[in-house]
C-alpha cells in the first residue's frame, strides 16, 4: 500500500498539467462541439450570410439595397473604411461578405450605365459569395428593368422589395431522413477527448513511471523488504488507477458539460473511452522507456499525440483528408477511437452493441498491447546493455 | 576571444538534445503535421463553391422554360465551375431514391406550374438550388408586371431580363493566399519565440547563482559583455538556421507556397529568431529562478502564440477588429501580420510598420537587459 500510495502522491507534480489540459478540453472541445453539433430538419432554413455593407453613396437606392440586405441577411458595421483590412476581414471569417456602394452609384444606375456599379470583397470563389452576389444582382436587375420601362426610381424601388418579399414564399422542401451526418454535441467531445485523454494519460503516466525509475526512489524500496511481486503489483495498481481516475474526470466533465442535451448513448461512449485508456496507459509506458527526463517526456507525447489528432479526425474531420492520410491513419490507435465514436453516434441505440463495435474496441486493445510490448523490449535492452 | 566563446556557446547549443528538439524538430513535424491536416484544404479551399449535383423531374409532356435555365446553369462560365450538374429521371420515385443513395445532392420537380425543390438537408446547396427557383420565378414576375403597366416596353425588358448584367464586381487584390496558410506563419512565430528558451540557457551558464558553469565563468577573466553578445549571436545563429529549414522544408518539400521569395521569407524569420533571442534575454535578466527559467518562457510563446493562430487562425484577425493594440505589442503577431501581408499585399506601409515595431522591440529588449546585467557581480547577486 505504501508503494500505491507513494505513486499517487508523485501525481501532485503534474497537478498543472491535469489542470491545463481539461482547461483546454472544456474551452476548446465545447466550442468545437457546438459548432459541429447538427440535428435532423424537417423545415427549411435559408442560409443568411454576413455581409458588412459600406455606404458611401446614401441616396435613396442605396438605403432601399441596404434595406433589403437588412431583411434578408445579416448586416454587421465592416469597422473599417479601408478595403484591404475589410479583404482581412472576409478571409478570416470576422464577416462573410463586404459590400461598397460608391459614390454616384444611383446616379450611375438611372444613366443606364451599370456595369461594375458595386464593388464587393470575399474570400474567393465560395458559396456564400456566389449565392450573395446572385441576390445582389437578381435585386438590381430588377430595379434596373424596372426604370428602363417606364417606372420612376421608387415604383421601381418598391416593386423590387414587393417581388423579393413575395419570393420568400417559395421554400425548398427538406426531405431529411437519415440518421447519418447528424453530429451529436458527445460526438464532438469525446471526438477532441481523444487529444486530451491521450496527452494526459501519456504525460502524467510516463511522469509517474518515470517517479518509480528514480534511482534513490527505487533502492528505497528495494531495500525495504516489500516482496518483489507486492511492489510491482502496487505499481501496476497505481498506475492504472491514475489512468481510471483521469478517464472518469474527463468522462464526468463531457456529462456536465453536456447536461443540457440528451445522452442515451453514454454508456457505449464510456466503454470506447475507458478503451482509449489502455491505448494511452500503453503509450505512456513506452515513451518512459524511451526517456526519464521529463521535458523529452513532454516533447515526445507532444509530437506522438498532436500528430496522431491531425490525422486521426480529432482536430480536422477525415472527411477533409486526402485518401492516403486516411489509409495510413489506419494504423494509428486515435484513428479506431474516433471511428468507434462516429459508429456510435450514426447507429441507432439498439444496434450500436455489434461484432463492428466489439472490432473497433478490440483493435485499440491490440494497439494498447503493441505499445506494451515494446516499451518492455526497449527497458529489457537498455538494462541488457546498461543504457 | 570573443569567437572561441562564440564558438562554444554555439557547442553548447547543439550539443543540447532538448533544445534541439524543441528548437529543429518539433517545427518540423508540427509542420508535417499541419501539411498532413491543412494540405488539402490549403490546395483546395473546402469553402470554395463546387458544382452542385442535382436531379430534374418534368411530369408535364411540353419541354419547359425552366429546364432550359436549368441546362444553361450546366455550363461553365468565363473558366468558372458549372453551377450545376443536372441528372433528368422519370418519376420522383426515382430522383428520391437517387438522392438517398448520394448520386445527387436534391432535386427539381416540376408539375404543372409547380417547380418544387427537394433537398435532404440545409445549408448552402439547398440556399442556391432554392435561389435558382426564386430567381426564374422573379423574372417572370418583372415580365408580366410591365407587360401590365407598360406593354410598349416589354421587348426591351425581355432582352434585359435574358442578358446578364455585371452590376456588381470583385475587389482584386492580386495575390491571394489561402487563409491556412496562416498556421505555418503562426509556427514560425512559435518557432522564433522557443528562442527564447536559449538565451536563458546561456545566460543561466553565465550566472554564478545558478549553475556550476556559471562559478567557473565568473571566476574566469573574461568580459561578461563579450560573452553575453557572443552568446546572443550563437543563440540568433543557431534560430535563424532552425527557421530557414523550416521554411525551405515547407515550401520545397512540402510544396506549400508562402507567396513571397524566398530571401524575403528567410530574412523576415532571422528577424523573428533576433525577437525571440532579444526577449530571452531580457527574461533571463529579469527572472532569478531556475524553475521560473523554464516555465516563463514557455508560457510567454505559448500565450502569444495562441494569440497569433496557431490553434484558431481566426483569432488575430478578430483581435485586430476589437484591440488592434494586442497585435502591436505580441511579438508572435507581429511576425505572423508581416508574413501575411509580404505574402498577400506585397511590401506595404504595414508591412514596414511590422518591422519597424519588431526591429525597436529588439533594441528596447537588448537595452533593458543591458542595464540590469551591468555591473552585477557574484557578491551583489
Amino acid at each position: 500500500m505504501s508503494v500505491f500510495n507513494a505513486i499517487l502522491k508523485s501525481l501532485k507534480a503534474n497537478i498543472t498539467t491535469i489542470i491545463v489540459y481539461l482547461t483546454i478540453f472544456t474551452v476548446f472541445g465545447n466550442m468545437q462541439a457546438k459548432a459541429t453539433t447538427s440535428t435532423q430538419e424537417s423545415a427549411f432554413e435559408e442560409v443568411t450570410v454576413k455581409v458588412a455593407v459600406t455606404d458611401n453613396d446614401n441616396s435613396n437606392l442605396s438605403q432601399a439595397l441596404v434595406d433589403y440586405l437588412t431583411e434578408t441577411q445579416e448586416v454587421v458595421a465592416p469597422g473599417t473604411d479601408d478595403p484591404q483590412v475589410m479583404n482581412d476581414n472576409v478571409r478570416f471569417a470576422i464577416y462573410d461578405y463586404a459590400l461598397i456602394i460608391p459614390e454616384g452609384f444611383e446616379e450611375q444606375i438611372k444613366s443606364g450605365d451599370v456595369e461594375d456599379a458595386l464593388t464587393y470583397i470575399a474570400p474567393g470563389t465560395t458559396a456564400s459569395q456566389f449565392l450573395l452576389t446572385e441576390k445582389l444582382n437578381d435585386y438590381l436587375q430588377d430595379v434596373v428593368v424596372y426604370l428602363n420601362s417606364g417606372y420612376s426610381e421608387n415604383e421601381a424601388i418598391s416593386l423590387t422589395h414587393d417581388q423579393m418579399v413575395k419570393l420568400s414564399n417559395t421554400q425548398a422542401t427538406v426531405v431529411d431522413k437519415s440518421e447519418e451526418n447528424h453530429r451529436s454535441y458527445y460526438s464532438g467531445m469525446y471526438t477532441f477527448n481523444g487529444y486530451t485523454l491521450m496527452m494526459l494519460l501519456c504525460v502524467c503516466c510516463a511522469c509517474t513511471l518515470t517517479f518509480m525509475k528514480n534511482r534513490d526512489v527505487n533502492n528505497r524500496i528495494s531495500v525495504s523488504g516489500m516482496h518483489f511481486f507486492t511492489r510491482n503489483a502496487a505499481s501496476i495498481a497505481a498506475v492504472i488507477f491514475i489512468g481510471f481516475a483521469i478517464t472518469t474526470v474527463a468522462i464526468i466533465v463531457i456529462s456536465l458539460m453536456g447536461l443540457e442535451y440528451e445522452n442515451t448513448k453514454f454508456i457505449f461512449y464510456a466503454i470506447d473511452t475507458y478503451t482509449l485508456m489502455f491505448v494511452g496507459l500503453g503509450m505512456a509506458y513506452f515513451i518512459c522507456s524511451i526517456t526519464v527526463n521529463e521535458s523529452l517526456i513532454n516533447m515526445v507525447a507532444n509530437m506522438f499525440v498532436l500528430s496522431m489528432s491531425f490525422l486521426c479526425g480529432v482536430f480536422v474531420d477525415t472527411q477533409y483528408l486526402s485518401a492516403s492520410i486516411v489509409k495510413a491513419a489506419h494504423f494509428l490507435p486515435l484513428y479506431w477511437y474516433t471511428t468507434a465514436i462516429k459508429f456510435i453516434n450514426d447507429t441507432p441505440i439498439n444496434n450500436i452493441w455489434s461484432r463492428q463495435f466489439a472490432s473497433y474496441l478490440l483493435i485499440e486493445v491490440l494497439f494498447a498491447m503493441v505499445f506494451f510490448a515494446a516499451g518492455l523490449i526497449i527497458t529489457k535492452k537498455k538494462e541488457q546493455y546498461a543504457i | 576571444m570573443f569567437g572561441r566563446i562564440f564558438v562554444y556557446k554555439f557547442k553548447e547549443i547543439i550539443r543540447n538534445r532538448y533544445m534541439v528538439g524543441w528548437n529543429f524538430l518539433f517545427p518540423i513535424v508540427l509542420a508535417t503535421v499541419f501539411y498532413l491536416g491543412f494540405g488539402n484544404m490549403i490546395k483546395d479551399d473546402p469553402d470554395s463553391f463546387h458544382t452542385i449535383e442535382v436531379g430534374y423531374v418534368n411530369t408535364n409532356q411540353a419541354e419547359s422554360n425552366f429546364e432550359t435555365v436549368l441546362d444553361e446553369l450546366t455550363e461553365e462560365t468565363d473558366g468558372n465551375e458549372a453551377i450545376l450538374s443536372l441528372r433528368k429521371y422519370g418519376s420522383k420515385q426515382e430522383a428520391m431514391d437517387a438522392m438517398n443513395s448520394d448520386e445527387i445532392f436534391g432535386f427539381y420537380m416540376e408539375d404543372g406550374e409547380e417547380i418544387e425543390t427537394i433537398v435532404p438537408t440545409n445549408g448552402y446547396n439547398a440556399t442556391v438550388m432554392n435561389q435558382i427557383v426564386r430567381e426564374y420565378e422573379n423574372k417572370k414576375n418583372v415580365i408580366d408586371t410591365i407587360a401590365k403597366d407598360h406593354p410598349e416596353n416589354i421587348q426591351s425588358a425581355l432582352d434585359m431580363v435574358t442578358e446578364n448584367l455585371a452590376i456588381i464586381k470583385e475587389h482584386d487584390f492580386g495575390n491571394n493566399t489561402s487563409p491556412y496558410v496562416q498556421y505555418f506563419f503562426a509556427l514560425i512565430a512559435m518557432s522564433s519565440l522557443f528562442s527564447s528558451w536559449i538565451s536563458t540557457t546561456i545566460l543561466e551558464g553565465i550566472c554564478a547563482n545558478m549553475t556550476e558553469q556559471g562559478k567557473r565563468f565568473e571566476c574566469s577573466p573574461t568580459s561578461k559583455l563579450m560573452a553575453i553578445v557572443a552568446g546572443i549571436c550563437a543563440a540568433m545563429i543557431m534560430q535563424a538556421v532552425s527557421n530557414a529549414v523550416v521554411v525551405i522544408y515547407v515550401q520545397k518539400i512540402l510544396k506549400i507556397s508562402f507567396g513571397a521569395p524566398l530571401v524575403n521569407i528567410i530574412a523576415i524569420t532571422t528577424l523573428g529568431s533576433a525577437l525571440g533571442v532579444s526577449c530571452g534575454v531580457l527574461m533571463g535578466s529579469l527572472i532569478k529562478n531556475s524553475r521560473l527559467l523554464m516555465v516563463v518562457p514557455l508560457c510567454f510563446t505559448m500565450t502569444c502564440s495562441f494569440f497569433s493562430g496557431l490553434m484558431w487562425h481566426q483569432i488575430r484577425q478578430l483581435i485586430e477588429s476589437k484591440a488592434p493594440i494586442l497585435n502591436r505589442i505580441n511579438p508572435a503577431a507581429l511576425l505572423v501580420d508581416c508574413l501575411y501581408t509580404r505574402a498577400t499585399y506585397g511590401k506595404t506601409a504595414m508591412y514596414y510598420q511590422d518591422i519597424t515595431i519588431m526591429s525597436i522591440m529588439i533594441v528596447v529588449s537588448l537595452f533593458i537587459s543591458a542595464i540590469l546585467l551591468r555591473r552585477r557581480k557574484y557578491v551583489s547577486l
